[in-house]
């Protein structure tokens, strides 16, 4: 009988033939075996690198995105799931007459319940944005690698990889951003939600927060906003419209592009189709339906400017209570009262609407684009600067970029006032003294002429007469060039910018002669209320806002009171002398106002005031290129206004806060 | 390697225990079963361990894979805190996981080092009493 090896250090020896991760043999698992042959050998060790390596290398890579995902679930575990059920409820915003505007700070939204939903839109939900949602625990790796090979065959975004809890969670937790951690942290926040909610409370909180497009947040407010509709009214192809547009609501918003949201739509009930929701009768019914959303321009542009209204005061709100000593972040419960006049704001939107519509028809019998028109109107009141209409774009839901405070542009010809202002404030010139209309080259202002000689240029006055020696008031009145760059340049760039940023103008004047006839640009809302100073004897108002006064849950002030705390500009005589200047000749009329027209014809512009109030418009096109030729101010700008503010109340007189409320 | 194997499947097991009492109980952070990971791994180990009184290989291999997913698990869960510069040597958890990671490496370092190092000793005759013994000598 063989004797067994008991030695450890034989045991040792034995231990050599074992191989890579098998570990040593023990003496008592018998004697040294035989060698394979060669073949055999190299055939195992082909096998195991080629089985085991991958093996390995699978469960390293697995194990480590294991890994970083424990990372993310546990910093995901201290979040406030309760959030997803709490929606802001935000500040009450009122109008000047107490009327209540909207919600600012957050959305204005019909709640719905589970019960409002119909099964078809569920369907179409399914459908479009999660066709695994009540598979999976929160994130959808099949998912994910599905949307992923599509993506990869259409060399295309087609699909994404979000489930409706991840969309939820970055609604929720304000989660935006494409990064890895970003996202690594939007599915340890959905795993979360999903070990927290029921699968139907997850839908209906979805559904109340997410964004519809054209201003519309959650289901109900889209129904009702795009169909007039409750959501369990709504149609099938509707629906599938709604579901369609999630990806991108601004961009696929009917309101916005029919085709593509009429795309979408396809798209949506495309999936309905496949995933067996509708048979294939239904899919080619709907396909050939149109569905028919609410278009009433009147009722649009209204909304628009609520919408508008309520993310402006929200802006400034924000702006107001950040600067306290204890900044209050969350504007839920507070209660705003402003002094805008609602009615009027959508009534001015409609006329510029109305107008730029007739506008768009000139530009197009002179060859123009008649696209892409804008225009923007602002009125304040002139004693305190509170802006009671401020109309930003032609249609919010189109455009939501604010034209009244956020783009600056040149004023042309409505800068004069506060040269021949700047001249009679050095004592250089009195309103009678004469100043001299004759050509002046061009080159010195470093203005395009438009298509004349050079050293003439008049785009304010298309026939325009050389008139010699002429009072300075008479220039102002007739807006006359050559005189007012004349006088510009004896006055000088100095005087006129310290003039116009005691007026309000924050814009800086560029160091330039062509400043002198509004090259320059400048924002609508801040030389509205540098033209405050002409009524107001030399004082500008306060800066401008739209709000009067805010107040807690509990009734307790806490805006600062109203201070009117004027600045003077320039001496009431200088003033008297510019208001007298630009007193509207046209009969009937009780105030005064100035025109301004840019070289090229880009922008139109008109300022106008009375006793009580002053008001500024601006149309042009964002891409600045030309409304059409010969397209002056006088003759867009002017009416425009006019007919916003023909029917302005008087200003009712402003009652200080009591100083037991004062905060 | 079995006994080293129950060993650090062992040292696992306490981390896990360790984790899921200490730092959860502790005000660290809540008291998971995500904190009782380490835990995990240990207990494939010692399964794999087990498994090798009957059947070495199968067994070891059991828990070479365990060891690598602990190890690298271990990585992953560092790795995101430490490039956003928010690991914290001081805290607990961290060091839970710096340790889990370190036994899983060193078991993977000692299982591949295993076979390596007695091939040396087949070199360098071991000595059985006063006689020499080489593998072509060891009796059969």
């Amino acid at each position: 009988m063989e004797e067994k090896p008991t030695d450890p250090a034989l045991s040792r020896v034995e231990d050599a033939n074992s191989i890579l991760i098998d570990g040593p043999l023990t003496a008592d698992e018998g004697a040294v075996p035989k060698r394979r042959p060669l073949w055999q050998r190299a055939l195992i060790l082909f096998l195991k690198v080629t089985l085991l390596t991958p093996l390995y290398l699978v469960i390293a890579l697995a194990a480590y995105g294991g890994g970083v995902g424990w990372h993310y679930f546990e910093a995901s575990a201290n979040i406030d799931l309760t959030a997803v059920e709490r929606l802001e409820v935000g500040a009450l915003v009122r109008d000047v007459h107490g009327r209540e505007i909207g919600r600012a700070g957050t959305i204005s939204r019909l709640l719905i319940t589970r019960e409002d939903i119909p099964l078809h839109f569920v369907d179409a939900l399914i459908a479009a944005e999660d066709q695994r949602f009540y598979l999976h625990p929160g994130f959808d790796p099949v998912g994910s690698i599905r949307a992923a090979w599509v993506n990869y065959r259409a060399d295309a975004i087609r699909e994404g990889a979000s489930t409706l809890t991840q969309q939820l969670a970055r609604d929720v937790y304000k989660l935006e951003g494409k990064d890895a951690e970003r996202k690594l942290s939007e599915i340890a926040a959905a795993v979360r939600i999903e070990q927290r909610y029921t699968k139907d409370e997850i839908f209906v909180h979805y559904l109340n927060r997410i964004y519809f497009g054209s201003g519309f947040y959650g289901l109900g407010s889209a129904a009702r906003g795009y169909f007039g509709k409750t959501p369990q009214q709504l149609t099938v192809d509707e629906a599938a419209l709604l579901c369609g547009l999630i990806p991108s609501p601004s961009r696929y918003s009917p309101l916005v592009s029919g085709k593509l949201a009429l795309e979408n739509r396809n798209q949506t009930l495309h999936r309905m189709h496949q995933i067996g929701k509708l048979t294939d009768a239904q899919f080619a019914s709907l396909l050939a339906n149109e569905t028919v959303v609410v278009r009433s321009r009147e009722h649009l542009i209204n909304r628009g400017q609520v919408n508008y209204l309520l993310a402006r005061v929200e802006r400034e709100l924000r702006a107001s209570l950040a600067t306290r000593p204890v900044p209050i972040k969350s504007l839920d419960g507070l209660v705003v009262e402003t002094s805008i006049d609602l009615e009027m704001q959508q009534k001015a939107a409609r006329v510029i609407d109305r107008h730029l519509e007739e506008i768009g028809k000139k530009a197009a019998s002179a060859g123009a684009l008649t696209d892409d028109l804008e225009a923007a109107f602002v009125l304040m009141e002139n004693r305190t600067g509170q802006i009671m209409v401020s109309v930003g774009s032609r249609d919010f839901h189109k455009s939501e970029y604010d034209r009244a405070i956020e783009m600056t542009r040149p004023p042309g010809s409505a800068i004069f006032p506060f040269v021949y202002a700047a001249a009679y404030e050095k004592g250089a010139y009195k309103p009678d003294s004469p100043v001299f209309d004759a050509p002046f080259d061009n080159r010195e202002m470093g203005l395009g002429s438009i298509g004349g000689v050079l050293g003439e240029w008049s785009t304010e006055n298309p026939g325009n007469r050389w008139e010699g020696r002429i009072p300075a008031s008479e220039a102002l009145r007739f807006s006359k060039n050559a005189p007012t760059a004349r006088l510009g340049l004896q006055v000088g760039l100095g005087p006129l910018r310290e003039l116009m940023v005691a007026a309000g103008i924050q814009s800086a004047l560029d160091e330039a002669p062509g400043s002198i006839l509004g090259s320059s640009e400048v924002n609508l809302t801040e030389i509205t209320l540098a033209y405050t100073v002409f009524p107001n004897g030399g004082t500008r108002a306060p800066l401008p806002g739209m709000i009067r006064e805010v107040r807690d849950a509990s009734g307790k002030l806490i805006s600062p009171p109203l201070e009117l705390m004027p600045e003077t500009a320039m001496s009431a005589s200088s003033a008297s002398a510019i208001s007298e200047s630009l007193t509207n000749a046209d009969a009937g009329e009780k105030n005064s106002g100035k025109s301004g027209t840019t070289p090229a014809f880009t922008d139109a512009w008109y300022f106008g005031f009375d006793e009580d109030y002053t008001w500024g418009t601006w149309i042009g096109r964002d891409s600045f290129t030309p409304l059409f030729p010969l397209a002056f101010a006088g003759t867009l700008a002017k009416p425009l206004a006019a007919e916003i503010v023909a029917e302005r109340a008087p200003v009712a007189p402003v009652v200080p806060v009591a100083a037991s409320e004062k905060p | 390697m079995r006994i080293f194997t129950f060993f650090s499947s062992l040292l696992l097991i306490a981390i896990g225990g360790m984790g899921y009492y200490g730092w959860g109980m502790g005000g660290e952070g809540p008291q998971t079963l995500v904190s009782a990971i380490p835990g995990g791994f240990g207990a494939m180990i010692l399964f794999g361990g087990i498994v090798a009184m009957l059947l070495r290989r199968t067994g070891l291999q059991i828990a070479f894979l365990a060891a690598i997913a602990g190890a690298f698990s271990g990585l992953g869960r560092l790795t995101p805190a430490y490039l956003s510069d928010s690991l914290d040597w001081k805290s607990q958890p961290t060091n839970l996981i710096v340790a889990m990671s370190s036994i899983c490496l060193l078991y993977l370092l000692a299982s591949a080092a295993a076979p390596i190092l007695p091939k040396r000793s087949r070199k360098e005759p071991a000595v059985v009493g006063s006689k020499e013994v080489t593998p072509e000598s060891t009796p059969c």
